[in-house]
């Protein structure tokens, strides 16, 4: 036996080395160190080459849905994770599963919730929701369905609602914003063969950032995305990590490398930006926005399609000072350059345009996350990234030089 | 939220006036985005037409109550300025200002700011949805419509909503369409 494999061995032992020569080719940063997956990594990608969406900047996650304590389940791609609303909401056209229906008095439940300039109509539903490799959540999640009802969507939704995915370029988001339930934020409705009348939804039965209900992992969320050069590059990868300083992939000080936290509390959304000797009262921290919007007449803007996109010549370098209600300020740094260059390239960290002045705020979108890491504490007192003594107020840190958390 | 292309295929109207004449895809325009751009859908001719009951923009002051009690705004107050009032409906959620011309007795501004997002047909009396193309990329919270007659903004986020329409044809003369806000 032992002769006759022997011829084997040699050939086994060429064959490693080759493969050991070719994973040390294939990956200049050195073959990757097999590390433990942590259960509360969601890993993160803008510009997913086999995507069929097509607008730069979104950053997807995948999500696994499933019947609620039962099957069928489906993992959804292409779900833009979004700092700035509450809860999953899915399209239609995405959902191969049939998810059992919200009902009040026996009446299918529907829901308006309003981006401000797109609004997200459909039905209700209950899910089993897996984020990384979490223990699953039972949560109501929203069905974005133009469809719903048999009369026009009421009140906010007459007008504007998705209808496509397209139109978010994404099957659905993921909101993971500091606010567990949505109920001061939406709208619910009776639907009686279709006819939609509001009503007030008990707040366990609304659509809720699940993060809010997982068993651990439960008191904000870490947001890594890598530093992308300025011209753009057709990919980029980040992390979306669940909890704060419960695991080692989410100590603030581990992330941070050292470089002090810039931090900023608000019980809203909002805080104070000044930029260029504007006071922008009304600004917010969004993943879900592909650019940074803010108001500069200075700026050259672009032509065509993209009118109201900002088109420098040549990439200039900006400054903003961010201030929370406490008078906490931090300075931030930027880049705005044009967007038509850098063909076939989806992530890019120098995106801006002009935000209507009447808005008075500055929407740090996407941009904003390439080479940062982003806490989004929840308010708990376990959940503090910035100075001592608890939080009662959600909180925003980030740190300028992060170290990468993806395992 | 959200910018680029289909952004701007709402937009700039006024500014893009070929494409109104010419509705085909511009493929020059085309570049790393995508090319979901049959730019400037001939939109604006249909905006005007459509009408809802109790609109306001651009119709007799007479409305504004009806737009009022269907967008459940009990206090209503009046403000006179140099060359135009305005009537301020609000409710403990929402505030929506009507800019009348104080000699057509028509409303040429209106703008809304609360935590609750009107109803845009009944407010405005048309549908801005209709101004944008369906099934491509939109911005979620950022929206500028121009029109020459209309200028209308949007944004904001969950939670806050703010805007402004108007009837640049029909501001008062010697008044700054600038002085319409929220």
């Amino acid at each position: 036996m032992r002769t006759r494999s022997r011829p084997l061995l040699p050939a086994f032992g060429t064959l490693v080395t080759l493969a050991l020569l070719l994973c040390l080719l294939s990956c200049q940063q050195g073959c990757p160190v097999v590390k433990a997956v942590l259960p509360n990594y969601v890993p993160i990608v803008v510009g997913s080459t086999v995507s069929p969406f097509t607008q730069p900047n979104i950053p997807f996650v995948s999500v696994t849905i499933c019947v609620p304590n039962s099957t069928p389940c489906q993992t959804i791609d292409n779900i833009l994770l979004d700092t700035a609303s509450p809860g999953l909401r899915i399209f239609k056209q995405a959902l191969t599963i049939s998810l059992p229906a919200e009902q009040s008095g026996g009446n299918p439940v529907g829901e308006c919730i309003p981006f401000a300039v797109m609004n997200a109509w459909g039905s209700v539903a209950t899910a089993s929701v897996t984020l990384g490799s979490e223990p699953p959540v039972t949560v109501p999640v929203q069905i974005i369905d133009s469809s719903f009802g048999t009369s026009s969507p009421p009140d906010a939704c007459s007008t504007g609602d998705f209808t496509a995915p397209g139109e978010m370029s994404a099957n659905g988001l993921l909101g993971v914003m500091p606010t567990q339930s949505d109920s001061t934020l939406a709208t619910y409705y009776t639907c009686p063969n279709g006819s939609c009348t509001s009503f007030n939804q008990n707040a366990a039965q609304t659509v809720q950032n699940p993060v809010f209900l997982l068993p651990q992992d439960n008191n904000g969320v870490l947001v890594y995305l890598d530093a992308v050069s300025d011209q753009g590059v057709p990919q980029a990868y980040g992390s979306l990590v669940l909890g704060i300083n419960t695991s080692a992939n989410n100590d603030p000080n581990f992330i941070s490398s050292g470089s002090p936290y810039k931090c900023l509390k608000s019980s809203s959304m909002s805080f104070k930006t000044t930029y260029a000797g504007q006071s922008l009262p009304l600004s917010f921290v969004d993943s879900g926005s592909n650019m940074l919007f803010f108001p500069d007449p200075t700026l050259k803007k672009c032509l065509g399609i993209f009118v109201d996109t900002y088109c420098p010549s040549s990439t200039v370098g900006e400054s903003a000072t961010a201030t929370d209600g406490a008078g906490t300020s931090a300075q931030v740094n930027f880049l705005i350059g044009s967007p038509l260059i850098g063909v076939g390239n989806f992530a890019f960290d120098d995106l801006g345009a002009a935000q209507p002045p009447l808005i008075s705020g500055f929407d740090w979108g996407l941009p904003f996350f390439y080479g940062r890491s982003i806490f989004i504490a929840y308010g708990s007192s376990s959940s503090q990234v910035c100075g001592t003594g608890g939080i009662s107020a959600p909180e925003w840190g980030f740190a300028p030089l992060p170290r990468d958390p993806s395992p | 939220m959200f910018a680029t292309g289909p952004k701007q295929i709402s937009l700039g109207v006024e500014r893009l006036p070929s494409p109104i004449l010419r509705p085909r895809p511009r493929r020059v325009l085309c570049n790393r985005f995508n090319c979901a751009i049959s730019v400037a859908l001939p939109l604006t001719i249909v905006l005007f037409l459509q009408s809802f009951a109790g609109a306001t923009l651009g119709k007799p002051q007479e409305q504004i109550a009806k737009v009022g009690a269907g967008l459940h705004l009990e206090k209503s107050e009046t403000q006179s300025a140099h060359g135009y009032s305005v009537r301020i409906l609000s409710s403990s959620d929402l505030t929506v200002k009507e800019y009348v011309n104080p000699t057509t007795k028509v409303v040429f501004g209106v703008t809304w700011r609360g935590t609750r997002m009107p109803d845009l047909k009944l407010l405005l009396g048309f549908d801005p949805a209709t101004l944008r193309q369906k099934g491509v990329y939109q911005p979620l919270h950022h929206s500028t419509i121009e029109t020459p007659t209309l200028q209308l903004e949007m944004g904001g986020h969950v939670g806050l909503y703010l805007g402004r329409a108007i009837r640049r044809d029909l501001v008062p003369a010697g008044v700054d369409a600038a002085e319409v806000k929220p």
